[in-house]
């Protein structure tokens, strides 16, 4: 066991990766929880391909950070059994996109067991996965996802933008009873070989434990032309783009999800209703998506609030390509959410 | 007096070099011997530096430089 670590003098407060982060809610969580064991790939020796249980193996031994084949069909059936038989597993599946392969035990058992069982059955299962391209890994280990997973009853999901969200919305994950997914951009892990870490992504996150409850959204950056909501990456591209706009004269509300479900509707609402103008940033597919639902809150609560048509910008309905140009020419990047920004805009008074 | 942070010898294998990616302390924090103050990359692994001694952190080399073995990459000054 590490050292007791002194506590933090006046100035010294961390600065940490997302990584770091939210594997010290883990950690925390691990140590209160017998119940509570990490199985999937390459989580024991490893330490997870995002680094999300470094250290892990060391601490809790091998009948508590199970490294497994590669069948995600098998480890994620053998999680869902556990958490129904009063487990607390965490499943580690480095890449959304594998989720393919086991979906029958996620969205059939895991999803809906405490339902059919008339609440007899809980089943208290997280998962760690990572999303997103932009680093050429092609249309099998690029994608996001959100909707495919946010589509069937039962899964709440949350995605930080930052360190100090890492951490608190993976404690409020591990302490749910039912069936989470904590979802992190591969870009925002601050790794170095996905990318060095983005200024604001890290941040000081205290060594104390604390939550962040689900379906509360994060205002970055008051405005009052437009509402820009975004999640994971997206809230950092959006928080670029409002910062070239306000150059221009244009203020730019940046309202961050944190969770896909439960979503925060009445944020959304009064961020818009505040503005008067929507554009929605997400990597995931455009199509039945986080954009067209975040849409929807405004059309269904009163539409009359938008002075001009709210606009999307998400991935195009293609698969990522693996060709650099083609990719970067998809991604929901500043220059998108600047133009669509700029299109909400027109005629403004 | 001050302790250097330096890269250790046997930090990583075969690889000469390895970048900083970031530091977990701001230049002039206080901080504790023992505790990881810095993360750095070799090839795709993450790796930490741990302050060697307690007292004032000085940062010498900042995120995305590439270091090497033994280089001083900080320096502690103690009480």
């Amino acid at each position: 066991m590490a050292q007791p670590i002194p506590a933090a003098a006046p100035g010294s407060e961390r600065t940490l990766t997302m990584a770091r982060a939210g594997r010290e809610a883990v950690f925390s969580e691990m140590r209160k929880n017998p119940n509570m064991f990490v199985i999937g790939e390459d989580v024991a020796k490893l330490g997870g391909v995002f680094g999300t249980t470094v250290g892990m193996a060391e601490e809790f031994g091998a009948s508590r950070i199970i490294d497994t084949p590669i069948s995600e069909t098998g480890f994620i059936g053998i999680a869902t059994g556990a958490a129904m038989a009063g487990m607390r597993p965490i499943v580690e599946i480095a890449f959304v996109d594998f989720i393919g392969v086991c979906f029958n035990q996620i969205y059939n058992f895991a999803a809906k067991t405490h339902y059919m069982s008339g609440g007899q059955f809980k089943v208290p299962l997280t998962f760690m996965i990572g999303y997103g391209g932009g680093y050429n890994d092609a249309a099998q280990h690029s994608q996001t996802l959100f909707a495919t997973l946010g589509h069937v009853p039962g899964i709440k999901i949350v995605t930080p933008a930052d360190a100090y969200d890492a951490k608190g919305l993976m404690a409020s994950c591990l302490q749910d009873d039912n069936v989470t997914v904590w979802m992190v951009h591969k870009r925002l892990w601050g790794l170095g070989w996905l990318g060095f870490p983005l200024p604001k992504a890290l941040a000081t996150v205290p060594e104390h434990d604390y939550t962040i409850p689900f379906g509360q959204s994060r205002i970055w950056r008051d405005g009052g032309d437009v509402t820009i909501v975004g999640l994971g990456l997206t809230v950092h591209n959006a928080l670029q783009a409002a910062e070239q706009l306000a150059s221009e004269g244009i203020s730019a509300e940046v309202l961050d999800l944190r969770s896909v479900v439960p979503l925060d509707r009445e944020g959304i609402f009064k961020s818009v209703a505040k503005t008067g103008r929507l554009v929605v940033a997400d990597e995931d597919y455009m199509s039945f998506g986080v954009t067209s639902e975040v849409l929807a809150v405004v059309a269904e609560r009163d539409p009359t609030v938008l002075k001009a048509p709210a606009v999307r910008v998400a991935y195009p309905d293609v698969p990522v390509p693996f060709s650099r140009p083609m990719e970067d020419f998809c991604l929901p990047n500043v220059e998108r959410i600047i133009a669509a920004v700029k299109s909400t805009m027109k005629g403004k008074k | 007096m001050s302790v250097d942070i330096v890269v250790p010898q046997d930090m990583w294998g075969d690889s000469t070099e390895g970048v900083v990616v970031t530091w977990i302390y701001q230049n002039g924090a206080s901080v504790a011997k023992g505790q990881p103050v810095a993360e750095v990359m070799v090839e795709k692994a993450q790796l930490e530096l741990v302050a060697p001694a307690s007292g004032k952190l000085t940062i010498l080399a900042a995120p995305e430089t590439v270091i090497g073995r033994d280089q001083v990459v900080g320096r502690i000054e103690t009480a």
